[in-house]
């Protein structure tokens, strides 16, 4: 569920940014380029959806959404309180967390 | 003066009374519409009576819900009397199909 | 309605909200502590031995505590202890149904395996009391309860549909938190929390309902099957497809079958520790029953059952845990509500939603006042009766109930242990307290009120490790080190309590502070100038 949860939190950011409100607390006035946005839309829609999938896979339907939904509201929260305090470290921890989840992809 | 504050007490006085209403035919025929529908379905649809009667039981917080938010979103409170003679329709004809089915 | 749409969802929000906010955060706090009920159960015995008795053990003890009770019943009911669900061996009993179609009085106890009598420890309520009190209330028959949470829920439904459709920027405000800017922050705090967990909270409230289906629309399942329990009982059988079961007493006597090796055949099928429960139907009766429900491990509350015969102990027929699309969802809206399914973690992810709904709640409530404040303070005669109403409800409410349930666990710790009465004494001193919660905001400014009652609630909360050491001796100093999770974790959320309610207590006293007091004198400056 762990590696679930950083997949999430890496798409939850990925959506984020897609908002001007967010992106401008990491980087202001940036305009971001239509094909930009097209890739950070899919990227994120999508790793939300591979989460979902691959916990469904690993523990079925009834536990899989569960642990879904557990995992997507602490991503959710922890972003929530990065972005009112500390918007920096919602780069940071994006970084760790998409290199901690191929990590552990990759050894599984 | 002494006319418009009076035409506004009595317009709080028609809102006051218009949310009353509102509020009644929400709950009760709100009621009358969610059991009258799940009744209507148990009777009409063609499996098996147990399985039927479950189905029922889970659908009838989500129709009450819907009439509640239906009877707040409306916006003329004649339409209201519509809801409530349909509804009451509803539960006459499952009452009806049941006593057929049963005879 | 209203002119538009979203504007008649506000008003309904705002209304369905308010007017019983305050009886959905009681079911939330004390639901949510429900959570940890066998763990709450362990904490408030402390003298109950440790559990180590074998299921055989077990069953043997249970079937000869409930055989001393003579006379004629409904059902019998074992949990043992072979998950984290029964924290002691529990016996359950129920009376025939009664005659005007109600359920026969139930009764139920702890026993210890070792000595098949009632367990030797504090009579408590227990951690199963808090959680009972989430959906029966206290000091009402159930028939007053099951309505008063069943509406109190529908509104709550209505609440959350309502609150839904109005959220305008559901997704552009979905991460949006604007601390320190007075109501818009607790705006956003009550919308970004409701948002987050809307699924759990829609999955909370409308399971809840269900549960309560059969005393809100009996008349579905009456209008097929009859009015009364038994009849219901009847449509439950039908279908899980426990035809065994569509059966009457004969009302000749024949000795119930030894249980153990009933149990050793559900073993000999499921493997060991797979057996959760037992429910005899009419023991003593000739066409008594046996039912073995497996463990739950999924979502899905049902599980594979063995149905046995009650006088001969022979296998009459198997029940898989899967059966028709709608009882199966049925069951698994029910088992998500329940989460006996989850293992700690999930369990604690559980009780965290469940915070974050009482903080729904909460910041509803604390944004209806702090909206209408301004104009409230600047009328002539003063605020109105209804604005002083909620702030004092408020209040009473949300600190106020914390309060009165530390004060149901010191009552624990502190009522002599031989006092017969002392599980009614422990509920009796929770609601003897809450009502002074009420009554404090009446005789002090609210401001003042919030940060005593916060304060109160802090201390007595960090108190409560302290004074579970002193009477008991098994304190964070003896839990830890041994690994004894259940207390350690209960004097340790305790002490997280109380710093949570500190801090709050804290930067409510800041922010309450006047004004002047703070700021940097600034004649040093002046001077400095004239002197330039």
């Amino acid at each position: 569920m762990l590696i679930a949860g950083l997949v999430i939190y890496v798409g939850l950011v990925a959506l984020a940014l897609l908002k001007n409100r967010h992106l401008h607390q990491l980087w202001p006035g940036l305009a971001l380029p239509a094909w930009t946005r097209k890739t950070l839309s899919t990227a994120g829609w999508s790793l939300l959806t591979v989460a979902a999938i691959y916990l469904i896979a690993q523990r079925g339907v009834g536990n899989g959404l569960v642990e879904y939904f557990a995992a997507f509201t602490v991503a959710g929260l922890i972003l929530v309180v990065q972005f009112s305090y500390s918007p920096r470290s919602v780069l940071a921890l994006g970084i760790f967390a998409s290199g901690g989840a191929t990590a552990a992809v990759d050894d599984n | 003066m002494s006319s418009k504050a009076k035409n506004s007490e009595r317009d709080l006085t028609i809102y006051r009374w218009e949310v009353f209403g509102r509020v009644l035919i929400a709950v009760f025929g709100g009621y009358i519409f969610s059991i009258g529908t799940a009744l209507l379905l148990t009777h009409i649809l063609p499996f098996e009576r147990s399985s039927l009667v479950m189905t029922a039981n889970l659908l009838t917080f989500a129709l009450y819900t819907t009439a509640i938010i239906w009877v707040f979103s409306v916006k003329r409170f004649r339409t209201l009397w519509l809801g409530l003679a349909g509804s009451l329709a509803v539960l006459a004809l499952a009452r009806f199909v049941f006593s057929q089915v049963n005879l | 309605m209203k002119n538009g749409f979203r504007q008649s969802m506000a008003w309904l929000h705002t209304w369905t909200g308010l007017v019983v906010g305050w009886v959905l955060f009681f079911v939330f706090v004390t639901g949510n502590l429900g959570r940890f009920d066998s763990e709450i159960d362990l904490w408030m015995q402390p003298e109950a031995p440790v559990q180590t008795a074998s299921l055989e053990q077990q069953i043997v003890a249970a079937q000869t505590r409930l055989q001393q009770r003579g006379g004629e019943w409904e059902r019998w009911g074992i949990y043992p202890t072979t998950n984290r669900d029964s924290a002691f061996l529990r016996i359950t009993w129920e009376a025939p149904a009664q005659p005007n179609g109600a359920r026969g009085k139930r009764g139920e106890e702890f026993i210890d395996p070792t000595t098949a009598a009632p367990l030797d420890a504090r009579a408590t309520g227990g951690g199963q009391l808090l959680y009972k009190m989430h959906y029966a209330l206290h000091y009402m028959p159930r028939s007053v309860s099951d309505w008063l949470i069943g509406i109190c829920s529908m509104f709550m439904m209505v609440a959350i549909i309502s609150g839904v459709i109005t959220h305008k920027k559901i997704f552009a405000d979905f991460f949006t938190f604007r601390p320190n800017k007075g109501q818009r922050s607790w705006l956003d705090l009550h919308a970004l929390l409701a948002v987050l967990t809307l699924p759990f909270f829609l999955m909370i409230t409308y399971s809840g309902l269900v549960f309560l289906v059969y005393t809100l629309f009996s008349g579905v399942v009456s209008n097929h099957y009859g009015p009364g329990y038994k009849n219901r009982q009847d449509f439950n059988n039908e279908l899980a497809g426990r035809q065994e079961l569509l059966i009457e007493r004969t009302g000749s006597a024949a000795p119930l079958t030894d249980l153990t090796r009933v149990v050793q055949q559900a073993e000999y099928q499921w493997g060991t520790n797979q057996v959760r429960s037992l429910e005899i139907l009419y023991p003593g009766d000739s066409n008594a029953r046996v039912r073995i429900a497996r463990q739950i491990e999924l979502p899905l509350r049902s599980t594979d059952e063995l149905i046995f015969d009650g006088t001969t102990g022979e296998l009459l027929s198997e029940i898989p845990a899967e059966g028709v699309a709608s009882r199966n969802f049925y069951e698994t809206l029910l088992g998500l509500h329940e989460s006996l399914f989850a293992g700690w973690w999930l369990r604690w992810l559980y009780f965290l939603s469940g915070l974050a709904g009482a903080t729904i709640i909460a910041s509803g409530l604390i944004m209806w006042v702090v909206k209408r404040r301004p104009k409230q303070t600047k009328q002539k005669n003063g605020p109105d009766f209804g604005f002083k109403l909620v702030e004092g409800l408020n209040v009473g409410t949300i600190a106020g109930l914390q309060i009165a349930i530390a004060a149901f666990f010191f009552a624990n710790r502190l009522l002599p242990v031989d006092f017969a009465a002392r599980a009614n004494w422990e509920a009796h001193i929770l609601f003897a307290v809450w009502p002074l919660a009420f009554l404090h905001p009446i005789i002090r400014p609210i401001p003042r009120a919030w940060v005593e009652q916060w304060t109160v609630a802090a201390l007595a909360f960090a108190a409560l490790p302290i004074v579970n050491a002193v009477t008991t001796g098994r304190g964070l100093n003896q839990s830890i080190p041994a690994a004894d999770w259940a207390f350690a974790g209960f004097d340790l959320t305790c002490l997280a309590a109380a710093a949570l309610f500190g801090t709050i207590a804290y930067r409510l006293q800041q922010r309450f502070k006047p004004v002047a007091a703070k700021r940097p004198a600034p004649v040093t400056t002046l001077a400095q100038e004239a002197s330039a």
